[in-house]
C-alpha cells in the first residue's frame, strides 16, 4: 500500500510540474503568435493586420504572466483547453481530437509490432549467440542508424512513385468519407502501411539489440545454468528462465515508447502527409500557438505518466521484489 | 510463458498480414476525365490537416482550409498582378466622391449565393459594416465610417479620411441573410461556406475538402470541371511526390528547382515559375548602424550588385531580377514611373563605380582590399537571414551578394536564424543588413509606405510595423501624405510619386534586388487551361487570390 501511495504522490507532483512547464516553455520562445501569422502572409497583409489579429486572438489585453497562469490553471480544471490561434476559431480539443486517433492507431500498432518483432528476434539472437544468427547484429546496427523519415522517403520512392503499389500520401483516399465502412477502413489501412513500415523498420533494431544484450547477461546467471543442468527443454529455459527475467527493462522501455505514441512521429508524418498529431504539434510550435501547444503537451504528458503507471503495474506483476515494502 | 510468447508471435504475424491484405483492397480509384464528371485535385500549401472554419474575413483562416476559401468567396475586384491593376469582379466599377472619403461601387447584377439567394449591394454594405464593427476583420486597416446601399446595385462606402490608396477591394463579400443572425461573428465557426465563387462546398474532412461546380456562377460557361478537391499536405516534399505519382493535379510552391519534378513525367507535368505578387525582396540597411546611415555606402552597395547574376546564379532564375532603381515593377506599372526615370535601369555589377562612391566619401581601401571608414574602422557588415521556408532561398542568393560586395571592398558575413527570430530582430532593429520582401499588393502606396513611413519611425529596440530600416527623412512624410489624398492618375499623385522615386534612386533607403517566386505545377494528362508563360491570365499558384480565376478556366481533357 505504501508503495502505491508513494507512486501516486510522485505522479501528482510530476503532473503539476509538467502542466507548469507547458505553460512557461512556449512563452520563452522569441517572436509571438501574431508575428508568425504575418510571416505566413508576408506581403499580402498590411501592417494594420497586427491590430486585427490581436483583436481576433484576444491577446491585446495586457495580462501579467501570473494572471495568465491562474486563468490557465482554472481553465484546465474545467477541461477548457482554449481556442487555437493557428486554426482560429476552432477549439483546441476539436483540433486534437481530429488528428489524435490517426496517430494513436498508426503508432500503437507500429510500436507494438516493432517491439514484439524486435524482442523476439533479440531473444533468439541472445540464445544463439556465437552462431550464424549473429549477422543480425551488424544489420541491426545499420537499421538503427537510419532515421525513420529516410526509410519513409525510400519506401515512397520505391513503392508509391515507381511501383505504384501504395498511395504516396494522406490517410485515406480523397474519394471516400471517413466512417467505419469496409471501403474506408481498407483505404485507411493501405495508406498506413508505408508509414507503419517506416516506423517498424526504423525502430525494431533498437529493441532487438537491447533485448539481445539483456539476454546475454541473463544467460550467464546461475539460475539459468541450474535450469539447464536440471535438463529442462531449451525452449523452456530460453523463454521462462532467461527471457522472462531479461525482459523487465524492455517492458519499461516499451511503456515509455507507448507514452510517446500520442506525440506522434513528426518526420514520418511529414514524409507521408499523414493526418496525425505530430504535424499539428509542429504547426503549434512553429506558429507559437500557445493554447494548442499546451493542449497537445498536456495530452502527451498524461499519456507518458499513464504509461509509466502501466509499467509500474507490469513490474508489480512481473517482479516480486517491487512488492516488498 | 512459452505459450504466451507463441501467441504473441502469431498475433504479430496476423496483424502484419491484415495490413498487407488491406493494402490489396485499397489502391487508387479510377479517374474520370470528361467534362462535368472530372475532378481537379489541388494542394495549395503544406498547411496540415484542415479545420472547418471558412470565415473569409479572418486573415488567419485561409491557411486552415488550405486556401479553398478562394474558390468559395469572391472579392469586389480581382488582382491582376501581371498588369499591376484590378479587374472588375463583384463590383463592376467604382468612383470616388467627396475628396476620396466616399467610395461609390457599382455592384454586378445577376450574382447569386450558393444557397440560391440573390446577391445585392445590401450584402456588400453589410460586409463593410461587419469589418467596421469588428477590429479582427479589419485586415487592411480601412478607416471606415460606414456603408449603405441606396439601390440593389449601388453601394456607398464612407471613410473618415481620404482613402484613395487603401486596399478596400480585397474585402470578400459575405451573405447578409446568414451572417446577420450571428451574435459573435469573430468567433463564428463558419461551416456552411455560402459564397458566390465558382465552387460550392460539398463535403469536408480534415484531409479533403470536396467542392462541386456552382451551376449559377455569374461567369457564363465557367467553371467546366465538375468537382474540385483540396487535399491537405504536411510538407512540400510530399506534395511534389504526390504530383509525381499522379495523385494531385495542381500544386503551388516556391524556392525549389522545378526541373527535376517536371522531368519525372515530362509528357504530363507542366510548370510555370513566375512572380506570384509584385513583392520585391530588398536588402535592408539598418540606419541606426554606422556607416549604413551614410548614403554613399548604400549607393556603393547598390552599384556593386548585379541583379541578373543574383537572380540567375543565386536563385536558379526563379526570382526575376528587379530592373528599375525606383523599386517599381516596370513590367506592370511603367505608367507610375516619373519621366526622369522612365528609361533608367540597373546595369551589371560596377565595383569600380562603387569604390569611387566610397573613396569620394572619405573611405580608404585597406591592404586586404576591404575599405576602412573615415575613422579607420573596417567596412565589415553582417547580413542576417532566415533559414526556413518560404525564405530559405535567401541564403543561396546571399552567396552571390557577398561575393559581389567583396569585389567592391565591402566585407559581409552571413548570420542565419530561425524565421521567427529573424522577423523579431528585423522588427526590433537588431540587425545590420537583412533581406525582406516588401509590397505584394497592388497598392504602390502601400509599398512606398512600407519603405518611407515616418509616422511609424520606431526607436531601436521598439517594434517597427513599417520602415524596418529606420530611414529618417522629413521630406518623405509630406510626399506620402500627398500620395494618400491624391486621386489615382491625378497631377498630385504624379508629383508625389516623382518625389518618392527620386528618394529611392538618389538616397537608396532600401536596395531592391529581385521579386519573390512562385511555381505552379500542373498535371496535363487529364486537364488543360492552366495559366502559362504563353497565357498568363492569372498567377499559377493555388494560394493566390487569383485561384478562383484559374478554377474557372481549367477544362477537362488533357493536351
Amino acid at each position: 500500500m505504501r508503495f502505491w501511495a508513494r507512486r501516486l504522490s510522485f505522479y501528482a507532483i510530476a503532473a503539476w510540474a509538467a502542466i507548469t512547464a507547458n505553460f512557461v516553455l512556449p512563452r520563452l520562445m522569441p517572436g509571438g503568435p501574431l508575428n508568425t501569422v504575418l510571416n505566413r502572409f508576408e506581403g499580402q497583409l498590411s501592417p494594420e493586420a497586427v491590430d486585427a489579429l490581436s483583436a481576433e486572438f484576444g491577446i491585446s489585453t495586457h495580462q501579467s504572466l501570473w494572471e495568465q497562469y491562474v486563468t490557465y490553471l482554472g481553465n484546465l480544471v474545467h477541461g477548457n483547453l482554449g481556442t487555437s490561434f493557428t486554426y482560429f476559431p476552432t477549439p483546441v480539443s476539436a483540433v486534437t481530437s481530429q488528428s489524435l486517433p490517426w496517430t494513436v492507431c498508426l503508432l500503437s500498432v507500429a510500436t507494438l509490432l516493432a517491439w514484439l518483432v524486435g524482442t523476439v528476434l533479440g531473444v533468439m539472437a541472445g540464445w544463439r549467440r556465437g552462431t550464424k544468427f549473429d549477422v543480425i547484429l551488424p544489420a541491426g546496427a545499420f537499421l538503427r542508424a537510419i532515421p525513420h523519415f529516410w526509410v519513409g522517403l525510400l519506401l515512397v520512392t520505391v513503392f508509391a512513385v515507381t511501383l505504384g503499389w501504395f498511395p504516396a500520401s494522406g490517410g485515406y483516399s480523397p474519394d471516400l468519407t471517413p466512417g467505419l465502412d469496409p471501403a474506408f477502413v481498407s483505404s485507411a489501412v493501405s495508406h498506413a502501411i508505408l508509414p507503419a513500415a517506416a516506423i517498424v523498420i526504423g525502430s525494431l533494431a533498437a529493441h532487438m539489440l537491447n533485448m539481445r544484450n539483456l539476454m546475454v547477461t541473463t544467460l550467464a546467471e546461475d539460475y539459468v545454468v541450474v535450469a539447464e543442468a536440471k535438463g529442462l527443454r531449451p525452449r523452456r529455459v530460453m523463454y521462462n528462465y532467461a527471457a522472462r527475467n531479461a525482459m523487465l527493462p524492455a517492458v519499461a522501455s516499451f511503456a515509455l515508447e507507448l507514452g510517446l505514441v500520442v506525440s506522434g512521429s513528426l518526420l514520418v508524418e511529414k514524409v507521408f502527409s499523414f493526418p496525425g498529431i505530430g504535424f499539428v504539434l509542429f504547426q503549434a510550435i512553429h506558429n507559437q500557438d500557445y493554447p494548442l501547444l499546451q493542449g497537445i503537451l498536456l495530452v502527451t504528458t498524461f499519456a507518458v505518466l499513464l504509461a509509466n503507471l502501466g509499467a509500474d503495474l507490469a513490474f508489480f506483476v512481473l517482479d516480486p521484489r517491487t512488492r516488498e515494502p | 510463458m512459452a505459450r504466451h510468447m507463441k501467441r504473441w508471435t502469431i498475433g504479430a504475424v496476423l496483424a502484419a498480414s491484415a495490413l498487407v491484405i488491406g493494402a490489396c483492397g485499397g489502391g487508387s480509384s479510377g479517374r474520370n476525365v470528361n467534362g462535368a464528371s472530372a475532378t481537379l485535385r489541388v494542394a495549395a500549401a503544406a498547411s496540415g490537416p484542415f479545420t472547418q472554419t471558412f470565415n473569409p474575413l479572418l486573415s488567419s483562416s485561409s491557411n486552415t482550409v488550405g486556401f479553398a476559401n478562394f474558390a468559395i468567396y469572391e472579392p469586389l475586384l480581382e488582382d491582376d498582378f501581371a498588369h499591376g491593376t484590378n479587374r472588375p469582379w463583384l463590383a463592376t466599377s467604382f468612383s470616388w466622391e467627396d475628396g476620396g472619403k466616399t467610395l461609390h461601387l457599382q455592384i454586378r447584377k445577376g450574382v447569386t449565393w450558393h444557397d440560391g439567394h440573390a446577391m445585392s449591394g445590401d450584402d456588400v454594405a453589410f460586409t463593410f459594416e461587419l469589418v467596421r464593427k469588428n477590429a479582427a476583420f479589419n485586415t487592411y486597416g480601412l478607416p471606415l465610417a460606414g456603408a449603405s446601399s441606396p439601390a440593389p446595385d449601388q453601394v456607398l462606402v464612407t471613410f473618415t479620411q481620404p482613402s484613395y490608396q487603401v486596399m478596400w477591394w480585397r474585402t470578400p463579400v459575405v451573405p447578409k441573410h446568414i451572417w446577420a443572425n450571428i451574435a459573435d461573428p469573430v468567433k463564428y465557426v463558419e461551416t456552411s461556406a455560402v459564397g458566390t465563387g465558382p465552387y460550392m462546398l460539398k463535403t469536408f474532412t480534415p484531409q479533403v475538402i470536396t467542392m462541386v461546380k456552382n451551376p449559377h456562377y455569374w461567369q457564363s460557361g465557367e467553371p467546366s470541371v465538375g468537382t474540385v478537391q483540396y487535399l491537405s499536405f504536411e510538407s512540400v516534399e510530399s506534395m511534389l511526390t504526390a504530383m509525381e505519382a499522379g495523385q494531385v493535379d495542381w500544386i503551388g510552391t516556391s524556392a525549389i528547382d522545378p526541373r527535376p519534378i517536371a522531368n519525372h513525367d515530362r509528357a504530363h507535368i507542366a510548370y510555370w515559375a513566375t512572380k506570384p505578387t509584385n513583392a520585391v525582396v530588398e536588402l535592408l540597411p539598418n540606419y541606426t548602424v554606422y556607416p549604413l546611415n551614410l548614403t554613399p555606402v548604400r549607393r556603393a552597395m547598390s552599384l556593386a550588385l548585379d541583379r541578373n547574376a543574383i537572380s540567375k546564379t543565386g536563385t536558379g532564375g526563379q526570382n526575376l531580377p528587379l530592373q528599375s532603381p525606383t523599386g517599381l515593377d516596370v513590367a506592370a506599372r511603367v505608367d507610375l514611373l516619373d519621366s526622369a526615370y522612365k528609361n533608367l535601369r540597373y546595369g551589371a555589377a560596377d565595383p569600380t563605380g562603387a569604390k569611387r562612391e566610397l573613396t569620394a566619401a572619405g573611405f580608404k581601401q585597406g591592404s586586404d582590399g576591404v575599405f576602412l571608414t573615415p575613422d579607420g574602422k573596417r567596412l565589415d557588415l553582417q547580413l542576417m537571414l532566415p533559414t526556413s521556408n518560404p525564405y530559405g532561398d535567401f541564403v543561396r542568393a546571399s552567396q552571390v551578394i557577398v561575393r559581389e560586395l567583396k569585389d567592391a571592398g565591402i566585407s559581409i558575413t552571413v548570420k542565419t536564424q530561425s524565421q521567427v527570430a529573424w522577423r523579431d530582430d528585423t522588427d526590433l532593429g537588431n540587425y545590420q543588413l537583412t533581406l525582406r520582401p516588401l509590397g505584394g499588393t497592388l497598392s504602390t502606396y502601400d509599398y512606398f509606405d512600407r519603405i518611407f513611413s515616418q509616422d511609424q519611425l520606431a526607436a531601436p529596440g521598439k517594434k517597427a510595423l513599417r520602415n524596418w530600416q529606420r530611414y529618417k527623412n522629413p521630406d518623405a512624410s509630406p510626399l506620402l501624405k500627398q500620395y494618400a489624398v491624391s486621386a489615382p492618375g491625378s497631377a498630385g499623385e504624379k508629383q508625389a510619386l516623382a518625389g518618392l522615386e527620386k528618394l529611392m534612386v538618389e538616397e537608396v533607403p532600401v536596395i531592391p534586388l529581385f521579386f519573390t517566386s512562385g511555381i505552379g505545377f500542373f498535371r496535363t494528362n487529364t486537364l488543360s487551361g492552366f495559366p502559362s508563360q504563353n497565357d498568363p491570365y492569372a498567377v499559377p499558384v493555388p494560394d493566390s487570390v487569383n485561384a478562383a480565376i484559374v478554377l474557372g478556366r481549367v477544362k477537362a481533357g488533357g493536351k
